[in-house]
């Protein structure tokens, strides 16, 4: 699994974490149903704490992207690839259009307004 | 009949001949064996231990038949068999531990014949057991060397060159990757229980059993372990592989060392089997698994393999990685390392 972390990204680590493994699945590699690198072993990788992969992992599963299964591991859901595709976009959009001025309830404001 | 076939055969047969020949020598030579018989001697030669002749004798089986059976167990595979180095392997082992546990039975026969109490029992002294050590040791050598005649057939590898990385390569990208397979960990545990039980018959059974068995089925289940699981790791500071369930020990290879990076897929028949496989300093390959392999050419012009998932982001990272560094150096640039 590749995983990068932009030291310049000003966000909670474990939303730095959750993007880099969501782009890693949306990159390919980790096609549905295969099991991710344990948590140990990515947090050895980044060299940051256990639990802050963790969060992220947990995060990722409320998303919809990732699943825990006992004896499986953390595995990528069915149907999740391109969902975490886009996710990844809109995050990477949102925060350059907040870097423009335009915090997400303003980009909200202005999705209703084209529909 | 095919030449799997036969050596399907004959190593079944050798297994039922060495087990026959145990039960044989025991029942047969029961009327002139004292009950219980001697079966653990101490440091001085002489005999300071007892057990019933039958379980004396299952003990003996059960031995042989864990040991027998773990091997008996990879040659499901055809395409194992056609290698050259499998049947060496396994030839050895089996005709060794064959004749080890046919050496233990006799040795222990020898002892107690015609004797009408365990305690008057022959000792037995280092000697016997270092004799019966290099017969088996022996018998493992011309076995090994019988069992390499054949065909050895060496199949086509795939050979996958690393795509350019998309994303910009600096010191926070890395690239992580877990290998396990449970079979052979669960092996590991069957030797280890093995080694275990052993340890705890020694009570009863000749010392020496403790150190020719019980720690040999140790060193397995632990060699075993370490090499039923794989951590591999790309970054700056090259590719690691961590042996076993904790990573450690674990093996770096330099950026600086790589000259070549690819993928192939590899099967355990190509390369002789599972663990660490190959001649050092030539060609070697840890294999966990068929699958995906992440291969690297070394200065030296060695080529290792390690087995790996998602193989070919990790060769297009340590491929960018290795590239960058040249032209770091080539411009004198230095990078600081990760946090």
């Amino acid at each position: 699994m590749l995983l990068r972390l932009d030291p310049q990204d000003r966000r909670p680590l474990h939303e730095q974490v959750a993007s880099a493994i969501r782009r890693a699945i949306a990159d390919g590699g980790y096609p549905a149903g295969s099991r991710l690198p344990p948590a140990r072993d990515l947090a050895a990788a980044l060299g940051i704490n256990p639990n802050t992969v963790l969060r992220a992992l947990r995060d990722l599963r409320e998303e919809g992207l990732l699943e825990f299964r006992r004896g499986r591991g953390v595995t990528v859901r069915a149907g999740a690839d391109g969902r975490s595709a886009l996710v990844e976009r809109l995050q990477a959009f949102l925060r350059e259009a907040d870097r423009a001025g335009y915090p997400p309830r303003e980009i909200i404001k202005l999705i209703e307004e084209m529909r | 009949m095919t030449f799997q076939t036969r050596i399907r055969a004959s190593t079944a047969g050798w297994v039922i001949l060495v087990t026959a020949a145990i039960v044989v020598a025991m029942l047969a030579t029961r009327g002139r064996l004292p009950d219980p018989i001697a079966t653990h001697w101490g440091p001085s030669g002489q005999p300071d231990g007892r057990m019933s002749f039958l379980p004396a004798l299952l003990i003996f089986l059960a031995l042989w038949a864990a040991i027998a059976a773990g091997l008996l167990a990879t040659l499901f595979r055809d395409s194992l068999l056609t290698h050259r180095g499998y049947r060496a392997g396994l030839g050895a082992l089996l005709a060794g531990a064959g004749v080890f546990f046919l050496g233990l039975t006799g040795t222990t026969i020898a002892a107690n014949l015609d004797r009408t109490d365990w305690a008057d029992a022959r000792p037995v002294g280092l000697g016997q057991v270092a004799l019966v050590l290099v017969v088996a040791v022996a018998a493992g050598a011309g076995a090994g060397a019988l069992a390499r005649r054949g065909p050895h057939v060496e199949p086509i590898r795939t050979h996958a060159r690393p795509e350019p990385l998309s994303l910009a390569v600096d010191e926070h990208t890395v690239w992580i990757t877990r290998v396990t397979n449970r079979f052979l960990t669960g092996l590991a545990g069957v030797f280890l229980v093995a080694a275990a039980a052993t340890a705890i018959a020694s009570l009863v059974l000749p010392r020496w059993v403790l150190f020719a068995i019980a720690l040999p089925l140790a060193v397995i289940a632990v060699a075993g372990t370490a090499l039923s699981s794989v951590r591999v790791e790309v970054n700056w500071n090259g590719l690691t592989v961590g042996y076993g369930p904790w990573a450690w020990p674990a093996r770096r290879i330099p950026l600086s060392e790589i000259t070549e990076v690819w993928t192939e897929r590899r099967t355990p028949a190509q390369v002789g089997g599972w663990g660490y496989r190959g001649l050092p300093g030539a060609r070697t390959t840890v294999m966990i698994r068929a699958g995906d392999c992440l291969v690297i050419r070394r200065r030296s012009g060695a080529e290792f393999a390690v087995s790996a998932d998602d193989a070919r982001h990790g060769a297009a990272l340590l491929d960018a990685l290795r590239q960058q560094l040249r032209v770091d150096s080539r411009t004198s640039r230095t990078r600081r390392s990760p946090r």
